[in-house]
């Protein structure tokens, strides 16, 4: 008897704590600023087209499958399978000012938005070589 | 008791039997079975396959005309069964899906001696959604070519209603296959890169 009690005031002690899981619809560790920071770089072009395709191209060396592209909103998703494994990202493609494309990449792997600086770092370095330009810093 | 040790000894023998192990452990013909998961800080890096992946999946054709070879590629994908779920013709680029039954009697018959010595039942693949993401581009190196690259992937849930598989397709076969199909529908010969 004690112990059914001892059970039943526990889990009421974890109910009053745990959040609300409709929550996480808008939930990030990293601040807004932070996010588009470490996400987005760039790029001395104002051929967006050209930048898609070599995002594509990119991605595709990565190993990711292509998913979705559309030129005209300038957007690409893909994804990446390993056994039970999956990573998604996508990858937008916007006019920056008179003489630049900023590129934005963000990425979802197990359940969680991946927000380590480091990894984009990643994608943006095989970006560059692939573009033949050096991405920038948005600021 | 003999027919036990002796169904014990079968039960063995079958499990170690190289195809009801992969079809229970979801080791196919894949090459590559050894990575199960991507590490967390390698999801954006090169992998060490890359290239290789690349040639695997890239073939060269001689023209220009980037909406006819979007249009054979449709044609293949139609003729394999496949729905086009998304296209642009700006970048080139196709997706196409089709779902069918992933049951396979190497894993059914593992899970079925599984059951009869340990008196578990083990999960066995059910359903499958295949896909092929295909993209056209430009040939950087020469004027008049295109490269067209496809890559297979399927996501696999079992009889529980679990995803077993999501895995990208290797076999080099189903990648020849669907380039002698293409140089069919397009009249061209298909050139390694």
């Amino acid at each position: 008897m004690r112990t059914k009690l001892f059970i039943i005031v526990i889990s009421l002690l974890l109910a009053s704590c745990v959040s609300d899981s409709k929550k996480e619809l808008f939930t990030s560790a990293a601040s807004e600023v932070q996010l588009r920071g470490f996400q987005s770089r760039a790029f001395d072009t104002t051929d967006r087209e050209k930048t898609l395709r070599t995002v594509i191209a990119t991605l595709q060396d990565l190993g990711f499958v292509i998913n979705k592209a559309d030129s005209l909103v300038g957007l690409v998703s893909a994804a990446k399978f390993a056994n039970q494994d999956s990573a998604q990202i996508t990858v937008t493609v916007q006019q920056r000012g008179q003489k630049q494309t900023v590129v934005r990449a963000n990425v979802q792997q197990h359940l969680k938005a991946v927000e380590t600086p480091e990894l984009y770092q990643d994608f943006f370095n095989s970006l560059q070589k692939a573009m033949f330009l050096t991405a920038q810093a948005v600021d | 008791m003999m027919i036990k040790k002796i169904l014990v000894a079968l039960s063995f023998a079958l499990f170690y039997s190289e195809p009801v192990l992969a079809g229970t452990f979801g080791k196919d013909g894949n090459s590559d079975a050894a990575k199960n998961e991507i590490s967390a800080s390698d999801v954006l890096k090169l992998e060490a396959e890359s290239m290789a992946q690349r040639q695997l999946q890239t073939r060269k054709y001689s023209t220009a005309a980037e909406e006819k070879i979007i249009s054979a590629c449709i044609g293949v994908l139609q003729d394999s069964g496949f729905t086009v779920e998304n296209t642009d013709a700006k970048l080139g680029t196709i997706l196409a899906s089709k779902q069918r039954e992933a049951v396979e009697s190497g894993q059914v018959a593992g899970a079925l001696i599984i059951a009869v010595i340990f008196g578990v039942a083990i999960p066995i693949d059910k359903n499958q959604s295949m896909f092929a993401s295909i993209v056209v581009s430009p040939a950087a190196s020469e004027k008049n070519a295109s490269l067209v690259r496809i890559t297979f992937s399927r996501l696999v849930w079992n009889d529980r209603g679990a995803v077993s598989k999501a895995e990208r397709l290797e076999d080099p076969e189903v990648y020849q296959t669907f380039f002698t199909k293409l140089s069919k529908g397009l009249f061209l010969e298909a050139q390694s890169i």
